[in-house]
């Protein structure tokens, strides 16, 4: 492997116009600490299906899926449980809702690991602004399925309170369908 | 509306400006480590499947060419056919094990994955038995067997069966473990289909 394979130029150039996405799965599936071990993961199995790469799909819908598919099976080499920071979001508990961005990106990211594994992956592609036909496209669900999906994963979101302009921070009560805990 | 779009533009900003950590060096030379990682878990397994067959015969031998006539002698036999199971399973784990095609849709992988993953559960579920079987026998040959003429015989053969029925014990405990790991991952798998709605 050199430099000049046009295979590593293709990988470099795709792990490049990705690399945002690639690690925005990656802390939304890894716990502290891990993120860059699910990174390496999802780019050796890029590398690996680069072979079968043809441009069929958008190169952003191809990452996308080996990414989502990767940290969806993901488990660390020594066995170890992955999910430790999934809750069950049945039990009511209050959330503040912040005005700063940090801490609204807290609050996000809390949101996501709460929730199941493929409610996770749907939330975070609608985070990134992809559309319904897109997310449908990378998930290998229905366009309405996503749809309903989406607008039941706001609706827990806004539960939370945090969909709403506040002026002063309040605490607001949350309860919201139970995800899949993983154990 | 506008709210939302605000959420998602902090989303899109916070995840721009993250550290690229692994990713700020070459792509490549993180598949490269990441790939030497993953020989390193095929020498594994593969070393798994010949070291199995292995203690089977070394078991075997002994038993037959160097342990008194005895409980330990027996012992050995139960144990180079806890290996030999070990050996199958092993074998067959490494022979089934397909590479998933990863840029596949979420809902096809997710399914194939828990398909492999049933396989490997049902796979370890018969092997753990197997070797649970052999592990009570062990210790009805230890209660029950017999022991041989002489003194020194007779503690060689209490030795060695200290010795065969530990390990014996071991590898039931690793079976265990292993199948453990195996049903966490088929329901963990299930659960995401159950998510996707399958």
């Amino acid at each position: 492997m050199t430099a000049q394979d046009p295979r590593v130029s293709l990988f470099d150039e795709l792990v490049t116009a990705n690399r945002r996405r690639i690690l925005a799965i990656a802390r939304t599936y890894a716990p502290a600490g891990e993120s860059s071990d699910l990174c390496q993961e999802i780019l050796l199995q890029m590398w690996r299906a680069l072979a079968g790469f043809r441009g069929e799909s958008a190169p952003s819908t191809w990452v996308y899926r080996i990414a989502l598919n990767t940290a969806i099976t993901y488990r660390r080499r020594n066995r170890r449980r992955l999910e430790p920071h999934c809750i069950p979001l049945d039990q009511s508990r209050e959330l503040e809702a912040p005005s700063d961005p940090g801490r609204q990106v807290l609050v996000l990211e809390e949101f996501l690991r709460a929730l199941g594994k493929i409610d996770r992956a749907i939330f975070l592609l609608y985070l990134e602004d992809l559309s319904y036909r897109d997310i449908a496209d990378i998930t290998g669900l229905s366009e309405g399925h996503v749809g309903v999906r989406i607008n039941r994963l706001r609706n827990a979101f806004r539960r939370l309170g945090c969909g709403e302009d506040h002026a002063s921070r309040r605490k607001v009560e949350v309860g919201v369908a139970q995800p899949d805990a993983v154990r | 509306m506008q709210v939302e779009e605000r959420w998602k533009s902090v989303w899109l900003s916070r995840t721009q400006s993250d550290d690229l950590g692994p990713l700020a060096a070459s792509g490549a030379l993180q598949v490269l480590r990441a790939g030497a990682l993953l020989d390193w878990e095929r020498a594994r397994e593969l070393a798994r499947v010949i070291f199995s067959f292995l203690f089977t015969l070394l078991a075997a031998g002994a038993g037959i060419q160097v342990l008194p006539e005895g409980t330990a002698r027996y012992l050995a036999g139960l144990f180079a056919a806890a290996m030999l199971v070990e050996g199958i399973t092993a074998l067959i784990y490494r022979l089934r094990r397909e590479r998933l095609r990863p840029e596949m849709p979420v809902r096809e992988f997710v399914a194939r994955a828990h398909r492999r993953a049933e396989e490997m559960r049902r796979l370890e579920a018969v092997s753990q038995l197997a070797v649970l079987v052999l592990s009570a026998l062990a210790l009805i040959v230890v209660l029950y067997g017999p022991t041989p003429a002489g003194e020194r015989a007779m503690a060689l053969d209490k030795v060695a069966s200290m010795g065969i029925l530990t390990a014996l014990l071991l590898v039931a405990w690793l079976r265990a473990r292993s199948f453990a790991r195996s049903w966490q991952i088929s329901r963990d798998l299930e659960s995401c289909l159950q998510q996707l709605g399958e």
